[in-house]
């Protein structure tokens, strides 16, 4: 069998006492990095590169790739205990995790998510072992009408993601629709609601607005609460581990959550970010009590942290197979390799087996080495929790301005983070909910860059979306949401799934 | 053992050092009269106007980590990403001509982005020039199985259908656009411009057969076509590649004047002393004649430049103007 002696020659790169090391490092140093507020992978990854030099570039990448899971890792401990989502894909962990946290079971939130991310590990590992070349082509039948349909899917999809109103929720959407129209026009490279400030030309960095409406916004509520209602952030923490029941529903969302995030991980861009959306949405419709979910359902939890990382794994297999970067992370390691004198591109898997496999196989054990790794940190974090709030949220404040601030090392993005404070705030008192708001932004420049260049492509026939076959099923998929949504003869079923406030 | 203490204690070493340069970085520009005696005598900040990662960053890196060995000063890597490179090349163009604030400048920050969008500086006159380390040619590269064999049956098959043809590329403005746009104009012909927003979305609808060609930059290519996935049908420049013997140029094909290539040069604050940015050039030549450097420049299909200044101040006037035409006849604009 060819897999088992690929993954053979992997596990000997892999578990040689050095890389073994560099791989622990990398994920020491990556949840350290995540868990500091605003401090993502990237920065620390730019930051490191020149010590890599001088090591052996199987050992950089190892360490690199753990650097990025332990971010990862990490990024979901911020978004369940203090609700700073660092990343696109752990604003939906901030939903029910936070809630979690909120009742005292944060243990048990960071334990799920630790439990499930690392079963979703070990799936995503096997799948980019044994189907990367099938799901590669995955990748190139998505042209820009499956983007579009698939986003459209996802924007519809959006308006579940909220627990209170359905009206307030579209109101956020459409609102993040319009901040997303904040960049520099694809066809035209004229720049848009600008206002001649070159920050605002390729629009606002998304971190800026999670940090601002997320984190800064819910810092600014609990500080207008009572001093004895809010000094100690939470009074009585139960349960480390998770319990039987926790267990019984954790674990198929956490399996339907690693199938979604394998297959739409391969996407480049929006993959792990729309698995875990998807993932969510999926499991709060499956679910018999829905109107459980943002107010710290288990489920909400495991089944986007299991999409993610399984979506983290899978999002190797373009640059692994082709040489393409689907993030900025994976940029950078392309960028690492070439100065390690290895030239990247479809040509490593024959011509550097040990070091294609030896990282493949990494994943892996730096995955495992992450569970050891936080499974007995979660007491050290829940402790945290218990921190007086005075000196709690300065920190928050610090951390999450410095990370501001690496985004693109300006100032600007911590001003607008500084004005989304206030917003979120706003948003906070009046009950508007900030996940839709954040899902349209990151949404609404993606699906308008894909629209009009289907429409390009197509010479401006609409059909196009129709027509092929992938696009038609998903844009049915949101006309069937659109009309549950909808239709009045089936309120009844809708009240069900957004548990309407009012 | 010994290996992994060094290795942690030379992390250590470097994180504090970033923390350090994070927070003070600003202050530091304060402090830059003091520094006097002999230059370097503090570490030299180089700007990219890129996010980490992609060939710029890359390059600048590269370039940095090998002149900060001969300097015997550290050389951080600042990445200013954002409005097409607008934002980092105005940081530089208005730091202290003192030497310790570098570009990594080139193709868009000193010719193109300005002439699209609103600049803040003037793109040679806010600058001194050190050197240019290289230059990427383009390659015009298709899907393996396209009909496309040469350049005779892309511009045959533009002509049959205008307009149906459909050429990508990483963005208004970028290189690929621009060479899309200088060879339409010179083989008369009509082709479809498809911009994405950068990454590598375009090259994935090229091997998927949506797109018909790509004027690619040859840093981009060259793996994908070491790796059979793309078919590359041309190259600019006056000779062929070294990597693609068997691909003829532009030039071989009927086009002599096509001429599109991305280059990266090493750009101070205009005003800087001449001995210092004599020192900092005689460094980039001796790191330009490095034979590892060499080699990692060929291998992501760059062509090493010579890292001479006044080579430099002659190129770049030439392409700002090549430009500015090009924009102009072809009615590219911003706003």
């Amino acid at each position: 069998m060819d897999l088992f002696h690929n993954l053979y020659i992997g596990f000997q790169t892999a578990l040689t006492f050095a890389n073994l090391w560099y791989a622990f490092m990398g994920c020491v140093l990556g949840t350290l990095i995540g868990v500091l507020p605003g401090l993502g992978p990237i920065a620390t990854i730019a930051m490191l590169l020149p010590t890599m030099y001088s090591l052996q570039p199987t050992s950089a990448l190892i360490m690199l790739a753990g650097i990025y899971y332990g971010a990862q890792y990490g990024g979901s401990t911020t978004a369940i205990l203090i609700n700073v989502p660092g990343e696109a894909s752990s604003v939906v962990t901030a939903l029910d995790g936070y809630q979690m946290a909120r009742k005292g079971r944060a243990g048990t939130a960071l334990a799920t998510s630790a439990l499930g991310s690392f079963f979703a590990g070990t799936v995503g590992t096997l799948v980019v072992a044994a189907f990367a070349p099938a799901l590669t082509s995955l990748a190139f039948e998505f042209g820009a009408p499956e983007y579009f349909a698939l986003m459209f899917l996802g924007l519809i999809g959006a308006v579940v993601l909220a627990s209170g109103s359905l009206v307030k929720a579209l109101a956020m959407v459409v609102l993040g629709l319009l901040l997303g129209q904040i960049n520099t026009d694809v066809q035209t490279a004229v720049p848009r609601f600008s206002f001649n400030i070159p920050e605002l030309m390729d629009g606002i960095n998304f971190v800026v607005i999670a940090m601002g409406v997320f984190s800064f916004g819910e810092i600014i509520a609990n500080l207008g609460k009572s001093a004895e209602h809010r000094e100690v952030f939470v009074k009585k923490v139960t349960g480390l581990w998770p319990t039987k029941k926790d267990f019984k529903d954790a674990s198929p969302a956490a399996v339907r959550g690693t199938l979604l995030g394998c297959l739409l991980g391969v996407l480049p861009g929006a993959g792990p970010m729309l698995a875990s959306f998807t993932s969510y949405a999926v499991e709060k419709k499956l679910s018999k009590h829905p109107e459980e979910f943002g107010k710290g359902a288990i489920q909400g939890v495991a089944a986007p942290e299991a999409a993610n990382n399984a979506g983290a794994q899978t999002s190797f297999i373009p640059m692994l197979t082709l040489g393409i970067p689907t993030s900025a992370v994976m940029a950078l390691m392309i960028g690492a390799m070439t100065i390690m004198g290895i030239q990247p591109g479809p040509t490593v898997m024959t011509s550097n087996p040990t070091l294609f496999w030896g990282l493949i196989c990494s994943m892996w054990v730096g995955n495992f080495m992450l569970v050891i790794l936080n499974l007995p940190l979660i007491g050290i974090w829940v402790k945290l929790l218990t921190v007086p709030y005075r000196f709690l949220f300065p920190a928050i404040m610090a951390f999450c301005a410095i990370g501001v601030y690496t985004l693109s090392n300006n100032t600007f993005d911590v001003y607008c983070a500084a004005a989304f404070a206030v917003f979120g705030f706003l948003t906070h008192k009046f009950g508007f909910e900030a996940a839709p708001l954040i899902l349209g932004f990151i949404l609404g420049p993606m699906m308008e860059e894909n629209l009009r260049r289907a429409l390009l492509m197509a010479r401006g026939d609409w059909s196009v979306f129709v027509t092929r076959p992938i696009s038609a099923v998903m844009l049915l998929l949101a006309l069937v949401m659109m009309i549950v949504i909808a239709l009045p003869s089936i309120s009844k079923k809708r009240q069900e799934a957004f548990v309407d406030e009012e | 053992m010994k290996a992994v203490t060094s290795l942690q204690s030379s992390q250590r070493r470097n994180v504090a050092k970033m923390l350090l340069v994070a927070g003070i970085a600003s202050i530091g520009c304060m402090f830059s009269a003091n520094a006097a005696d002999v230059y370097p005598s503090k570490p030299i900040t180089l700007v990219v106007p890129y996010p980490a990662g992609g060939a710029n960053d890359m390059l600048g890196r590269l370039i940095g980590q090998k002149m900060s060995e001969g300097l015997k000063q550290q050389i951080i890597i600042d990445n200013r990403p954002g409005a097409g490179t607008l934002i980092g090349a105005t940081v530089v163009a208005k730091a202290p001509a003192d030497g310790y604030t570098l570009l990594v400048g080139g193709f868009a920050s000193n010719s193109v982005s300005p002439l699209l969008f609103k600049a803040e500086y003037d793109p040679i006159k806010d600058f001194e020039p050190i050197g240019m380390f290289g230059t990427a040619p383009t390659v015009l590269i298709t899907y393996p199985n396209s009909p496309y064999k040469t350049i005779k049956d892309v511009v045959d098959a533009a002509k049959k259908k205008p307009g149906e043809v459909m050429y990508g590329s990483s963005g208004n403005g970028s290189p690929l656009h621009m060479s899309g746009e200088m060879f339409t104009s010179q083989a008369g012909v009509n082709m479809t411009h498809v911009p994405y927003k950068g990454g590598s979305a375009h090259i994935l609808d090229l091997i998927g057969g949506r797109l018909d060609v790509i004027f690619d930059t040859s840093t981009n290519s060259t793996p994908l076509i070491k790796g059979g996935k793309v078919r590359p049908i041309a190259v600019s420049g006056p000779s062929r590649l070294p990597d693609f013997p068997n691909v003829p140029t532009f030039a071989e094909s009927g086009y002599p004047n096509f001429a599109v290539n991305g280059w990266y040069a090493l750009y101070a604050p205009a005003k800087t002393p001449k001995d210092i940015t004599n020192r900092l050039s005689a460094e980039l030549q001796k790191v330009l004649k490095m034979p590892d450097v060499i080699e990692k420049l060929r291998g992501v299909g760059v062509t090493p430049g010579t890292g001479e200044a006044p080579e430099l101040a002659k190129y770049a006037p030439s392409e700002l103007e090549k430009y500015r035409k090009l924009i102009k006849d072809a009615n590219i604009k911003a706003d």
